[in-house]
């Protein structure tokens, strides 16, 4: 904190009218698995500091890795302002920010490689005691800390500190005829079961032998908790950005208060979410975290901002700037604050997922989807390929599906949906920071093509 | 603090990771300087600069690799990064099924700058915001479009490796990158679209490629598909442009021609080599050694030189992507596929510039055998299934052949399929080679890449 605030004082006596200091700091483990075998343990210390300061109503950003090296910085950031044009910005002035429960965990801090190598054994001999011709081919841990603070010359000083702990494998079983299967599982707090991640891997990919082929038709389609984030993350978060709204880049562009999906459908952005795996205190601008109602029964209800687009569009902030790299899910002091959402929460009528299956006459339950990053968020169109995925017939899960492509507009489909399931999981985005709080959900009229 | 591009002080390093018992070691230096600009609609939206320098530390104990990485330089951190590294291989050691081995190479000392032409370093800024705001403008004058935003940015990357065999090679090497991303509308129908051009080289970039004339070309096509009809969905014939079939072969083959794919399990060309996977119209190389691509280097990130790798020769499988470990596995050599994000990451074996050679068809002939098909160009990135060996990738933009000639534009143009059936498909190949626009290729970690090809006829491929 302190370091920040001396950072903040330097820019403004180098000349900047207003300054904002952004420190990252974490320290990370990872454990990779390569077919049954714990093929590697890396981890990695980071450090570092984004700059942003204004001058004369332009914004420049730099960066640099410690404070040693900030003078330069600055000189960057005051030398690349002079590229921009006066706007009315100004940085967030401070406010009473609320703890976020189950951020951290002291069991994760303390975690060490030593006992992470044991689960990640354990993991992969479960897996592997499923069936066995199972082959893990790929996967991997991953646990550690990351703490941030964000100071600015409004006065304004944050810090949050949090852990994570994720593990996530890929099976392959080559039987009659391959067949793949996946699990994963995502957590701030140490409340991951290792056993049962392996062994549901392997028991989607032993459900998978004994593929046919499916007809083309429009049918309903049950996605779970990772299909359902994966099209969420790519084509109805980024549609619900303050910009793009304005801008007449979105589906929903000019339909606030309309009815714009089902009506027990409801889409919550809660940068404040307990346990959410993108909660923090505050946003990466230090703006104190917040619950923003987008979707609710079905009704459009707002967009999400920063502070440059709330200023640029007089709305108010959600507290949703994010500093992350393009196709980068995780923090960085190297970018500028962009808006992202924080967790996407889907509400509704939850029921049984089996409930769900029974309601389909026809249709497809999917696992995983491939290519949802190449889907057109301007229109919703998306056009996807699913090689995780089982036919559903008369209620029942019927038998697996070789492979299927499923095309439609995701935001139409949303239109009808016929229910959500009560199987909430915590997903984390796979190309940006964006994460989940998110059930399955059964869409209907989606053409799939075999 | 000193510079850290010090081989003295790397080197010490390393005497210390095999004093405490490391069988072999690698340290690699990064230091990168990273200038980007953006603009939206006439609007400077981002303009940032900055610098940052690491190291990372890869040991191997006891047949067990452990990594770590700082971007602390001082020694003392460097010490702590090591001690962790070497922790972690030790404590991995006791748990191995399987021991790591490294192929043999020859250790390299060698210093290489790629020098740009035109150091963008040397350039002002205003004159990149230039670049930007003329295409932005240009664009914006299109009728149907209707935000554009564009990205510049250029980086300079200096990078050290060092390993305990002797090796110690500097490199020095620049990209330059434009990005265009545009939404065309009119009325409720609305579309996104986007471009790039980019190379591993300076501003001369913008002598051979003009990025207005490229800005309105992606424009124009941008307003042409938002007019365009759905596509019809089912199995066709499909000619496919140099960049859509880049994408195809970088999803599709090259994937699976990775080497820790195919020795984990999870790669369909496992045990292929020497077996014909496609039709004999098809050669596939891997080359980091194209003259200012995106995704060239001179040495991969385990010190290997980087070489043009033959992949598929006239449909026979000839060669997978190697890194060391994966070549000792498989009893080959490395052909220099080591590459990491940066110096934050442990090098995985990657694809560098990947491209179908030409065959000896023009574009005419082949849609003119094609009685009723689809002709898809460009494309909006891809994904594959490299174990079971299914791929989806998206055109940007397509038509419909009808009787060889190109009659309706269509939208949302998916292609998906399996791998080996459609390159078995692929019956005629244009001679009319060039490389599809520079990309980023996503496998835990980001590197460059390139990709690209003659135009392709695939006798039949889903559509969806």
């Amino acid at each position: 904190m302190d370091c920040a605030r001396r950072i903040v004082e330097a820019a403004l006596d180098k000349g900047a009218d207003e300054a904002e200091v952004f420190s990252l700091k974490g320290e990370g483990t990872g454990l990779a698995i390569e077919r049954n075998i714990i093929s590697s343990i890396s981890g990695g210390a980071e450090q570092g500091i984004g700059i942003r300061v204004l001058k004369d109503g332009k914004l420049g950003f730099s960066y640099c890795t410690d404070e040693s090296k900030s003078k330069e910085a600055i000189s960057r950031a005051l030398s690349i302002s002079k590229l921009g044009r006066e706007s009315d910005f100004t940085f967030p002035e401070p406010e009473k920010s609320r703890p976020v429960e189950k951020l951290f965990d002291e069991r994760i801090a303390k975690y060490s490689a030593e006992e992470a190598l044991e689960a990640t054994s354990g993991l992969v001999e479960i897996a592997l005691g499923v069936h066995p011709d199972i082959i893990v081919s790929r996967g991997g841990v991953g646990f550690g800390w990351g703490s941030f603070v964000v100071a600015n010359s409004k006065g304004l000083e944050v810090e949050s500190t949090g852990t994570y702990i994720g593990a996530g494998v890929y099976t392959v079983l080559k039987g009659e005829d391959m067949s793949t299967g996946f699990m994963d599982f995502s957590s701030r707090i140490f409340n991951i079961d290792f056993d049962v991640i392996g062994r549901e891997a392997s028991e989607l990919a032993v459900k998978g032998q004994g593929a046919r082929k499916v007809d083309t038709k429009e049918m309903d389609v049950v996605l779970t908790p990772d299909a359902a984030s994966n099209l969420m993350e790519f084509l109805i978060a980024p549609a619900l950005y303050g910009e793009a709204a304005h801008k007449g880049e979105s589906v929903y562009s000019e339909k606030l208060d309309e009815i714009v999906a089902h009506e027990s459908l409801s889409i919550v952005d809660d940068g404040a979410l307990p346990g959410g795996l993108n909660s923090a205190e505050a946003d990466d601008e230090g703006v104190s975290s917040k619950r923003t109602e987008l979707i609710s029964k079905g009704v459009l209800k707002g967009f999400l901002y920063s502070q440059g687009t709330a200023l640029e569009y007089g709305e108010k902030n959600t507290a949703n700037a994010m500093r992350a790299e393009r196709l980068s899910s995780s923090r960085n002091y190297k970018s500028p604050p962009t808006v992202k959402a924080r967790n996407i929460v889907v509400e509704g009528e939850c029921r049984k997922v089996d409930e769900l299956i029974g309601d389909v006459k026809e249709g497809v339950l999917v696992y995983d989807v491939l290519g949802a990053h190449t889907a057109n968020p301007a229109s919703g169109d998306f056009s996807v390929n699913s090689s995780m995925i089982f036919k559903i017939e008369s209620g029942e899960v019927a038998h697996p599906i070789k492979s299927a492509m499923l095309a439609g507009n995701f935001p139409e489909a949303l239109k009808n949906l016929k229910g959500i399931g009560d199987d909430y999981k915590l997903v984390s985005g796979g190309l940006t920071p964006i994460s989940f709080h998110i059930p399955s959900m059964s869409l209907e009229g989606i053409r799939v093509t075999g | 603090m000193p510079c850290r591009n010090n081989g003295d002080f790397l080197q010490n390093i390393i005497n210390k990771g095999l004093d405490m018992g490391a069988s072999y070691c690698d340290i690699r230096f990064g230091k990168s300087k990273v200038t980007a600009i953006e603009v939206k609609d006439g609007e400077l939206k981002k303009a940032s600069s900055g610098e940052e320098e690491g190291v990372g530390i890869r040991v191997l104990y006891d047949g067990v690799w452990g990594f770590f990485s700082t971007n602390d330089t001082s020694e003392e951190s460097l010490t702590n990064a090591l001690t962790a590294a070497m922790k972690m291989a030790r404590s991995g050691s006791t748990k191995a099924k399987e021991k790591v081995g490294l192929c043999e190479v020859d250790v390299i000392r060698d210093k290489v700058i790629w020098k740009p032409k035109k150091d963008p370093n040397d350039v002002p800024m205003t004159e990149k915001h230039k670049i930007l705001s003329d295409m932005d403008e240009t664009i914006h004058k299109i009728e149907g479009i209707h935000t554009v935003t564009s990205a510049y940015s250029e980086g300079t990357v200096e990078k050290r490796f060092l390993s305990s065999e002797g090796a110690d090679i500097q490199i020095e090497m620049t990209r330059v990158v434009v990005q265009v991303n545009l939404v065309a509308r009119e009325g409720a129908k609305v579309i996104g679209y986007r471009g790039r051009i980019g190379g591993t080289c300076g501003f001369e970039l913008f002598d051979a490629q003009d990025p207005v004339e490229k800005g309105v070309k992606l424009g124009e096509s941008a307003v042409r598909v938002l007019r365009a009809k759905r596509s019809p969905s089912g199995r066709f014939p499909v000619v496919a442009d140099h960049e859509l079939t880049g994408v195809f072969i970088h999803e599709a083959v090259g994937h699976a021609t990775e080497g820790d794919l195919v020795t984990s399990g999870d790669s369909i060309l496992e045990g292929q080599i020497g077996e014909i996977i496609a039709s004999e119209n098809v050669t596939i190389v891997d080359d980091s050694t194209v003259k200012a691509a995106f995704g060239s280097f001179p040495y991969d990130d385990e010190g290997v030189k980087g070489e043009k790798k033959q992949l598929i020769r006239n449909g026979v499988l000839e060669g997978y992507i190697l890194n060391r470990e994966t070549a000792y596995k498989l009893g080959m050599e490395s052909n220099g596929g080591a590459r990491a994000e940066s110096f934050t990451a442990r090098p995985l074996v990657r694809m560098s510039n990947t491209y179908i050679e030409n065959g000896d068809h023009s574009l005419e002939e082949l849609l003119k055998d094609t009685d009723y098909g689809i002709y898809a160009k460009g494309t909006r990135g891809g994904q594959v299934d490299t174990a079971k060996g299914s791929f989806q990738f998206s055109a940007q933009e397509a038509y419909l052949i009808e009787k060889g000639e190109l009659t309706i534009p269509l939208r949302d143009v998916s292609l998906s399929g399996m791998t080996l059936k459609t390159l078995n498909n692929i019956d005629a190949v244009g001679n009319d080679f060039a490389l599809g626009d520079p990309g980023y290729c996503g496998k835990g970690q980001l590197v460059p890449v390139g990709d690209g090809g003659p135009h392709i006829r695939i006798r039949e491929a889903v559509v969806g």
